[in-house]
């Protein structure tokens, strides 16, 4: 159910009200960049998708019945926008400034232990790469964005069955291709 | 370590925080150092994923981001003023259509989601379902009358499976191996069964062959196979096809002897003993037949309203349990045989299990086990009525046939019958099963077939439903089996752990029956989706 703040934008846009559509853009689109940026590896593709993702939600705000939270909503959308997008852009060209790892901080406490986090999240952002299309997007879903297996299932239009499996899945296989050294360096301090 | 373990380690990662450990989790940790670095590591993992750094960026760069879209927004119509274009994807459409992945993966758990949603569209459920079904091969077929039905879907009407290539073969040995006379009267189908030969031969390994039932009994008759779907109309076939087999012994048995030769060369699976037509009138296989007469016993799968197809098999005046407590070996077998056509599926395997994973691609080439192991051989699609195969398991007390007292099949049938030809490609039941039976070990798989597990196990939904008592929530059951197919245990974890209903889980599953194997024992953990019923 999508929240009553939720709604009362949405009537509003639903009767034409551009700002209130703005209004339910701004409260929703840093999510939506994020998990974005996860499905997609380039923040240009990004900031993409989100226009995308939401343009399409506005053509289609009628369809939405407001059963479903609105945020699930979007993320179906925009699963298919970066899905779309990440099949016609078929050379898959390494960012090497891959926008999902986090920059060493300079200044920090340790400097050596702040860059070798972020390779390893460049690492990991690798391995999550190496997953297929339905693991990485679920993956994506349940641990990034931390959604519960009900909202995924939500999303991707699947049970809740499908969602745990795959969630397991790319577990195992994300353990199987990082190195333990990555591991290390992923720990918690 | 193996591998319940590892889903159960997996599987407390979702638990809420405040959730009390799994204890076999929880001890395996604490004694098993490979347990603890596994379970580590994947927390480790997990807790990456979720504090996953974003990097900063400025608010004004996403206002610039949302005034942008409020600009695009404002020369875009909403939904009910777009004019639909022609050739407009179907995304644009309805962009919140479920995303279509590439590479979809379906779980093997998806085969539990049948328990309350129906899905007519998964090949993956029709796989499954269609290894459910018993074999439809007749129990005894003669020479000219195999005609099997090529459908690229899994005919309701049949419940027989059987590996395209080794029907295709089957088919051109049959016509040499006919006898002249035979041969004679096969001749105008020919160019018809060579067709089919020929199309069979193109078609790739995911095409389910249904031979037709009745066809077997009644050579003459020019059986027409009902394309799948056509559920009745292939039934009252079947039906009119078996009263007209009948009618046709019956009328064969009061001739001499010698006047029987020939019409019994002709049809050879309607019986070995002439004199005694019981059997053949026999409705349902439960039916014992006289004791007096030692006989081929062939019953028409048509006539069985259930669809279950004992195979032909030679007893002596023992009463017979075919049906009920002795599975048909060569339905065994083709179900081992019809792994091959799933076997491409192994790697989204129902278990998450490397050796259940290896057992499937040395499926095809198994002997079936010895027939002592009733409850395995009742698929689902067997039974119309909703209770599932293994559900209502066949009790380990249940006497084996007593194939050791077999006598050698009748000349009638004889060394050229397609059932022979059958037993021997797919390795198991007809005269095969006495040396079975002589020496099981040698001949027992190393341990039973992924699809073989997932067949019983599946079989268990309806229980396994009543048992959840209108809960939903997935149930994984670490089940441990014993060589001799009975499950030593079973335990459930999960949210129904200690809990009534795992309880209930837990003794469904123990009262399963797998297929006897050769290793000490398998160990596989079933994860049972329970959702709710679909309105």
């Amino acid at each position: 159910m999508a929240s009553l703040e939720d709604q009362q934008w949405l009537e509003r846009a639903r009767n034409g009200d551009r700002k209130a559509f703005g209004a339910l853009v701004r409260q929703h689109q840093r999510r939506v960049h994020r998990l974005a940026l996860q499905l997609t590896g380039s923040a240009g593709d990004a900031d993409d998708v989100v226009q995308e993702t939401f343009l399409r939600a506005y053509r289609a705000i009628h369809r939405f019945d407001g059963r479903a939270d609105l945020f699930t909503w979007l993320y179906r959308i925009c699963v298919n926008v970066a899905l779309n997008l990440r099949r016609q852009n078929k050379r898959v060209i390494a960012d090497l400034d891959d926008p999902r790892v986090p920059e060493p901080v300079d200044g920090g406490a340790d400097p050596a232990l702040s860059a070798e986090r972020a390779s390893a999240y460049r690492e990991l952002a690798k391995a999550l790469d190496s997953l297929s299309e339905s693991l990485r997007t679920t993956m994506v879903l349940a641990c990034v964005e931390q959604l519960p297996y009900k909202d995924i299932a939500q999303v991707l239009g699947c049970s809740e069955g499908t969602v745990a499996w795959r969630v397991h899945e790319a577990r195992r296989r994300l353990r199987e291709c990082i190195h333990a050294d990555v591991l290390a360096a992923l720990e918690e301090p | 370590m193996d591998d319940p373990l590892k889903l159960k380690i997996a599987a407390s990662l979702d638990l809420p925080t405040d959730a009390a450990a799994d204890p076999d989790v929880a001890r395996a940790i604490d004694a098993d150092p490979e347990a603890r670095a596994y379970a580590r590591s994947l927390h480790t993992l997990d807790a990456a994923l979720r504090r996953w750094p974003e990097r900063p960026r400025a608010e004004s760069s996403w206002e610039a981001l949302a005034a942008r879209l409020d600009a695009r927004v404002a020369e875009t119509p909403t939904g009910a003023k777009v004019k639909k274009k022609k050739g407009v994807s179907r995304e644009e459409a309805d962009p919140a259509e479920a995303p279509v992945f590439q590479d979809d993966l379906h779980p093997p758990t998806e085969s539990n989601q049948a328990m309350s949603e129906t899905q007519d569209q998964d090949a993956d459920l029709e796989g499954l379902a269609a290894l459910t079904r018993t074999s439809n091969v007749p129990p005894s077929m003669s020479v000219p009358t195999v005609r099997p039905t090529l459908t690229d879907e899994v005919d309701d009407t049949s419940s027989g499976i059987v590996d395209i290539k080794k029907l295709a073969a089957m088919a051109r040995s049959a016509e040499s191996m006919a006898p002249a006379a035979v041969k004679e009267e096969a001749k105008p189908a020919e160019p018809e069964k060579k067709a089919e030969a020929k199309k069979a031969a193109a078609k790739t390994d995911d095409v389910m062959v249904t031979p037709s039932r009745a066809a077997a009994a009644v050579p003459k008759v020019d059986h027409v196979p009902t394309k799948g779907g056509n559920t009745w109309l292939g039934m009252f076939g079947g039906l009119a096809l078996a009263a007209g087999a009948f009618a046709l012994y019956t009328n064969t048995a009061r001739q001499s002897p010698e006047q029987a030769a020939a019409p019994m060369a002709e049809a050879p699976a309607a019986n070995s003993a002439p004199s005694d037509p019981a059997p053949v009138a026999a409705p349902t296989p439960a039916q014992p037949p006289p004791p007096a007469a030692p006989m081929a016993v062939a019953v028409p799968a048509s006539a069985d309203p259930t669809g279950a197809a004992p195979a032909a098999t030679p007893e002596p005046a023992a009463p017979r349990e075919i049906p009920a407590a002795a599975p048909a070996p060569a339905a065994e077998a083709e179900r081992a045989a019809a792994d091959t056509v799933v076997a491409r599926r192994a790697e989204s395997a129902a278990v998450p299990h490397a050796a259940a994973r290896g057992a499937v691609s040395a499926a095809a080439p198994q002997r079936a086990p010895a027939p002592t192991t009733a409850a395995v051989a009742r698929p689902a699609a067997a039974q119309p009525e909703a209770a599932p195969p293994a559900a209502r398991p066949v009790p380990p007390t249940a006497p084996a046939r007593p194939v050791a007292a077999t006598p050698p099949p009748p000349s009638g049938g004889g060394a050229h019958s397609v059932d022979d030809m059958m037993n021997r490609i797919t390795g198991g039941g007809g005269a095969a099963a006495p040396a079975a039976a002589a020496a099981p070990s040698a001949e027992l798989p190393e341990r039973p077939t992924r699809s073989q597990m997932t067949a019983v196990l599946s079989g268990l939904n309806g229980p396994i439903r009543t048992c959840a008592n209108g809960q939903t929530g997935t149930a994984p059951v670490a089940i441990v089996i014993g060589n001799d197919g009975a499950v030593r245990s079973a335990n459930v974890s999960g949210q129904f752990s200690g809990t009534p209903i795992g309880e209930c889980i837990a003794g469904v599953v123990r009262r399963a029956h797998f297929p006897a194997f050769r290793a000490q024992q398998v160990n596989i953990t079933y994860p049972y989706v329970i959702l709710p019923p679909r309105n």
